[in-house]
């Protein structure tokens, strides 16, 4: 531990995950302008690198004149929000159905396996079209779209983890000694399982981001005024011929912070490996 | 005297999408307190599940198993701690034994934290009194299990089965997965405990050397049902059943020369699906004769018994 815990880190994509959650923390304070703010003589203004751009608008601005970078800035808040909810309750959820259903087996696990199969043959958009028109669009029906669309993912890896972890012997001995149910799912399962979820979450941040995008893309997740980067693509498409910059900017944010959580969960996956931390 | 643990008409059958696996069959047997009874058979013969089942892992499809007299099956669920507490287990593999997220100290104490109520301190206690017992240093407590050798972490399994002081351990090829030179070591450990703190033990083996030196008594199983049981010194001796006479001379000597003798069993063991019917030994025995292949010979004889219609000296002079 110590100074190895940091070999090989990916700093970089490390550097993208942090700037995206100070930007989402820090939000109203850290932006150069309010991201709502008109000003339609700056209307469709180019990035500063381009003629007619300056640095009062860096990233440019859009077909209202308000300010890319402020706008891409504001809108990692909602990807935040979305994804820490989304990865808590799809993996909580998803761990708990999975450990249930690979410990006990039987018919509970025959049942929930349907259960996940079932859900897994349901298109994610549809299930968001049907929640969208069911309940209000905006974040939280975003939250549940993807809850209800990951945790079989969840549970499924679990599952198979549990099934190869009940045969162990310490699960046997603990039986053996008498220590209750209850106790080997906290004191056996849990730890053992615990990297594999951490690695599922780090993975599963950027396919959150890209999910929430093209819902609210569709115009079924966020809703003006509220700020989002799927949102924004939507708002800029028609003007894609005179103004690329207004739907290139949050295309490349999306982009980035996918691949930054991407290499950061392979590398985390490797580094938590039990067998390779061994060596 | 009452038996330490008798198994009686022990049966386990499975039911699988193929038919019914016949794993044990009729299975009775008696372990008298501070004896060492082995289980030696070939893998698959059943032997695994009789301990399953003992250490209520599995539940037997009939026949009882009685501790101290005390059907396991009618005691409810006070009688059933005390049963858990007083019984422990070692099992092969080391590796798989020894949770790796937990340290030392906390795999020792699990037994302990399982049935009462113990400080912080009084548990630290537990743990270094058991770590020395097994002749483990007291700081290996704060340590995790991949810090250790497979004998090292073999002598942790047995701390862990010891810290309740139980009566009785079941024994799991407790040194097979060990390199040979750490074996003797592990098993004069296991033979000073038992003389140390009155243990029973029932090991489970296929190495019949070893069963030889550690044990006191031996049942020789074949296919889910006994072929022979008795001190191990006259089954040795003196085996009765073409099997256990295979079995033995079926042990590599160190002697070049040295030929298998014909008594050696002959072709595979049968299915435990399709058990044959009679004797289930008589295709692979050389004395097999009609009856075997028809009536399941009775284990009969006292202290050494043998379930088969050949008179013992009979046998002897076959070979």
């Amino acid at each position: 531990m110590g100074a190895s815990m940091w070999r090989g880190v990916p700093w970089i994509p490390l550097a993208i995950l942090a700037a995206v959650g100070i930007f989402a923390a820090g939000g109203e304070w850290l932006l150069p302008f309010d991201p709502n703010e008109l000003d339609l003589g700056s209307a469709f203004k180019p990035p500063f690198w381009l003629e007619g751009g300056d640095f009062a608008n860096p990233l440019g601005a859009d077909n209202l004149g308000r300010d890319i970078l402020s706008r891409i800035m504001a809108g990692s808040r909602v990807s935040v929000i979305v994804a820490f909810y989304a990865i808590l309750f799809s993996g909580g959820i998803g761990a708990i159905a999975g450990m249930i259903a690979g410990y006990f087996g039987g018919w509970v696990d025959t049942l929930l396996m349907r259960l996940i199969e079932i859900q897994q043959s349901v298109p994610a958009i549809a299930l968001a079209l049907i929640l969208a028109a069911a309940l209000e669009p905006g974040l939280w029906t975003v939250v549940v779209v993807i809850v209800l669309t990951y945790w079989a993912w969840y549970a499924r890896i679990i599952r198979g983890e549990i099934m190869a972890l009940k045969n162990r012997d310490y699960i046997a001995f603990a039986r053996v000694a008498g220590v209750g149910t209850p106790t080997i799912f906290v004191r056996h399962l849990l730890p053992n399982i615990f990297n594999t979820l951490v690695v599922l979450a780090t993975l599963q941040v950027g396919q959150v981001i890209l999910f929430e995008a093209s819902l609210s893309f569709l115009g079924l997740g966020i809703q003006q005024p509220d700020i989002s980067w799927g949102l924004m693509l939507s708002d800029a498409r028609q003007y894609i011929t005179n103004a690329w910059w207004a739907i290139t900017m949050p295309g490349i944010a999306i982009m980035l912070t996918c691949l930054a959580s991407n290499i950061f969960g392979d590398w985390l996956r490797d580094r938590l490996d039990p067998q390779l931390r061994q060596l | 005297m009452t038996a330490m643990l008798e198994l009686a008409d022990l049966t386990k059958h499975y039911r699988t999408k193929h038919g019914v696996v016949r794993a044990v069959e009729s299975v009775s047997l008696r372990v008298e307190p501070r004896t060492t009874m082995a289980l030696v058979g070939e893998s698959g013969c059943g032997k695994t599940t009789i301990a399953k089942m003992i250490l209520q892992l599995e539940q037997p499809t009939s026949g009882a198993i009685r501790f101290e007299g005390q059907d396991i099956a009618t005691m409810d669920r006070a009688a059933l701690r005390a049963y858990r507490r007083q019984v422990m287990a070692v099992f092969q593999d080391p590796y798989s034994s020894l949770n790796p997220r937990l340290r030392v100290g906390t795999i020792i104490a699990e037994p302990v934290l399982a049935h009462e109520r113990k400080s912080r301190a009084e548990l630290a206690k537990i743990v270094a009194e058991v770590l020395d017992v097994v002749g483990m240093p007291a700081n290996a407590a704060r340590l995790y299990p991949h810090e250790f050798s497979g004998g090292q972490r073999q002598r942790i399994a047995i701390a862990r089965a010891l810290a309740l002081r139980p009566r009785l351990m079941v024994l799991d090829e407790p040194v097979s997965a060990l390199d040979v030179s750490i074996r003797a070591q592990i098993l004069n450990l296991l033979a000073d405990i038992q003389t140390e703190f009155g243990l029973t033990y029932l090991i489970i083996s296929h190495d019949l050397a070893l069963v030889e030196h550690f044990s006191s008594d031996v049942a020789v199983v074949y296919l889910g049902s006994l072929s022979e049981a008795g001190p191990t010194e006259q089954v040795f001796a003196t085996p009765q059943h073409p099997y256990t006479q295979a079995l033995l001379a079926a042990v590599p000597l160190p002697d070049p020369d040295h030929v298998l003798s014909e008594a050696a069993a002959m072709g595979e063991i049968a299915s435990a699906m399709n058990p044959p019917p009679g004797c289930r030994f008589h295709p692979r025995c050389p004395h097999a004769m009609d009856i075997c292949r028809t009536t399941p010979p009775v284990l009969t004889g006292a202290p050494h018994a043998a379930a088969c219609y050949l008179p013992p000296h009979a046998l002897r002079d076959a070979c």
